[in-house]
């Protein structure tokens, strides 16, 4: 059945066949393991300047931590890692964003596509709060025509227990998103992202409406599906990045200011910007 | 940083330099006991030790609560965590050199009438002036951001274990021919504790001194060559390369 699944993905996101062959690359040669890359990205909601000339690498199979200040840029170089800028008016974006060494923002690539492949989860849980917590998960396979009942099933219950859900809601999968906690819900948003069997999964501040035993739970989440995708993250909690990530990235003013593994970045940060924002001294 | 953060650890820095002013005094008495020669130590001498050696052991137990609040409380990290890592483990390499300066003390209490001492007395007193030198150095390494002392440190303790080879060597020539008499026996091997007690609290200033690295540099140097340690000395301001 996963066989169908991916024949059908192979059909509604149609990268070129190049995007498959990298693909293979990186998971038999490592290809420095990495999934997603930006060169001299720049984001300006017309003359403003969001993020400046960003060269970063998200790793396959790892969590990358994005820190800073409010305003930084965090939250729009995510965005921008999944061509959400398109939808906002007089937001331009110059540089590149490889996902498997394709530009995503070549003009032959539907952003649609693109989104599919780079699932994103939103600060607050966004389930449609009057559809079934059934196809609530599956929405965005509905979408591109996927109807066959089985399958549907199938990916449902993949992907709830993905995200650590299956277990609470097997028995009322029927009942409105909107019934959920609020723990529940954004695990259901995880399991929506996770449905469409995205490359890379964005999370802006996904924890940052829950209490600390939902958040944990979404930590853990966090750590069992890296073992399978490319995870970027944005977060306030510093403490949440140094638990969660592998590598961190510290954003100031729109710049990148220093990025590197997240243990030696809590430990022996190299710049002085970063340690001061690690230590509480601004921001 | 918060001000209960910044109190936290300021709290902690004070405790650890006054720790450190105890242990340097402990090490100032034996250096004069040795260099006058006079190893006459009166009751209230011994007691006043004694008293800042409980002293210091409170100190450790203070200085460890206050890592462990600040850790849990307050969730250092970069050059704070660093700090008050090395905080911690300078509070229990100072504790140790407080117990063995107590050691000595009440060995050399001990054989203070006995007449092999004083073939010793010279190069004892020495390998103890050089060694508190070391603790010193280790320990201003670490409050003043001093990485060439923390390196001088490190370089000394060959020095001082090549001493203490020495030491051995010539205990073990002066004491040949000489088991038969217990006392004298005795003698040399309190001779002995006392050098390898010095000879210890030099290598407790090198954990200092690696501790102070640590802080510094970011860098765990246990373990490892001198030379590697010493290369790249530069921008040692915990936190402040551009």
């Amino acid at each position: 059945m996963e066989i169908i699944l991916k024949k059908k993905k192979m059909a509604v996101t149609g990268l070129s066949d190049k995007s498959e062959r990298v693909k293979e690359g990186i998971q038999k040669n490592g290809f420095d393991g990495i999934r997603m890359e930006t060169r001299n990205l720049t984001v300006k909601y017309g003359r403003v300047t969001g993020v400046k000339e960003i060269s970063l690498p998200v790793y396959n199979e790892k969590v990358t931590a994005l820190i800073g200040p409010s305003g930084c840029g965090k939250t729009t170089f995510l965005r921008a890692l999944n061509r959400m800028h398109d939808l906002t008016r007089n937001a331009t974006v110059t540089g590149e964003v490889l996902l498997d060494g394709n530009n995503i923002y070549h003009p032959k690539v539907n952003p649609v596509t693109i989104r599919r492949k780079i699932g994103m989860v939103f600060q607050k849980p966004t389930p449609f709060p009057t559809m079934s917590i059934f196809n609530n998960v599956v929405a965005g396979l509905k979408l591109v025509g996927i109807r066959n009942k089985e399958l549907l099933n199938e990916v449902c219950e993949k992907a709830l227990k993905q995200a650590a859900l299956f277990d609470e809601v097997k028995d009322r999968l029927n009942s409105p998103g909107g019934s959920l906690s609020g723990g529940q819900q954004q695990r259901l948003s995880i399991a929506r992202a996770l449905a469409i069997e995205p490359e890379v999964l964005l999370m802006d501040e996904p924890t940052s409406s829950l209490d600390p035993q939902s958040s944990s739970r979404i930590e853990d989440l966090i750590h069992e599906l890296k073992k399978n995708y490319a995870i970027v993250i944005v977060t306030h909690n510093l403490q949440q990045a140094g638990r969660v990530s592998d590598n961190t990235g510290f954003f100031y003013l729109g710049e990148l200011i220093e990025f590197g593994e997240t243990e030696k970045m809590y430990t022996n940060p190299v710049n002085k910007r970063t340690e001061e924002y690690l230590t509480g001294k601004f921001g | 940083m918060t001000v209960k953060k910044e109190n936290a650890i300021n709290n902690i820095h004070e405790d650890v330099e006054k720790m450190s002013e105890l242990i340097l005094g402990q090490l100032r008495q034996l250096d004069e006991l040795l260099c006058s020669g006079d190893l006459e130590i009166g009751d209230e001498k011994k007691r006043v030790f004694r008293e800042t050696e409980r002293e210091i052991d409170e100190y450790e137990i203070k200085i460890s609560d206050e890592f462990i609040n600040i850790v849990s409380l307050h969730k250092p990290v970069a050059s704070e965590l660093r700090f008050v890592i090395a905080c911690y483990r300078l509070s229990i390499n100072l504790e140790r050199i407080g117990d063995m300066s107590l050691k000595i003390l009440r060995i050399l209490s001990e054989i203070k009438h006995q007449p092999n001492i004083n073939e010793f007395i010279d190069e004892i007193s020495s390998m103890l002036g050089m060694t508190a030198n070391m603790v010193e150095k280790s320990i201003l390494s670490f409050l003043n951001n001093d990485m060439d002392y923390a390196i001088w440190t490190l370089k000394n303790d060959d020095v001082i274990d090549e001493i203490n080879n020495k030491m051995i060597k010539k205990i073990i020539k002066k004491s040949r021919g000489k088991f038969s008499d217990s006392q004298t026996l005795s003698n040399f091997i309190n001779i002995k504790i006392i050098v390898s007690n010095i000879e210890r609290i030099a290598d407790q200033s090198t954990n200092i001194a690696e501790a102070s690295i640590y802080y510094l540099k970011g860098e765990d140097v246990r373990h490892s060559d001198i030379s590697k340690i010493e290369s790249g000395t530069d921008e040692v301001q915990p936190g402040k390369n551009e």
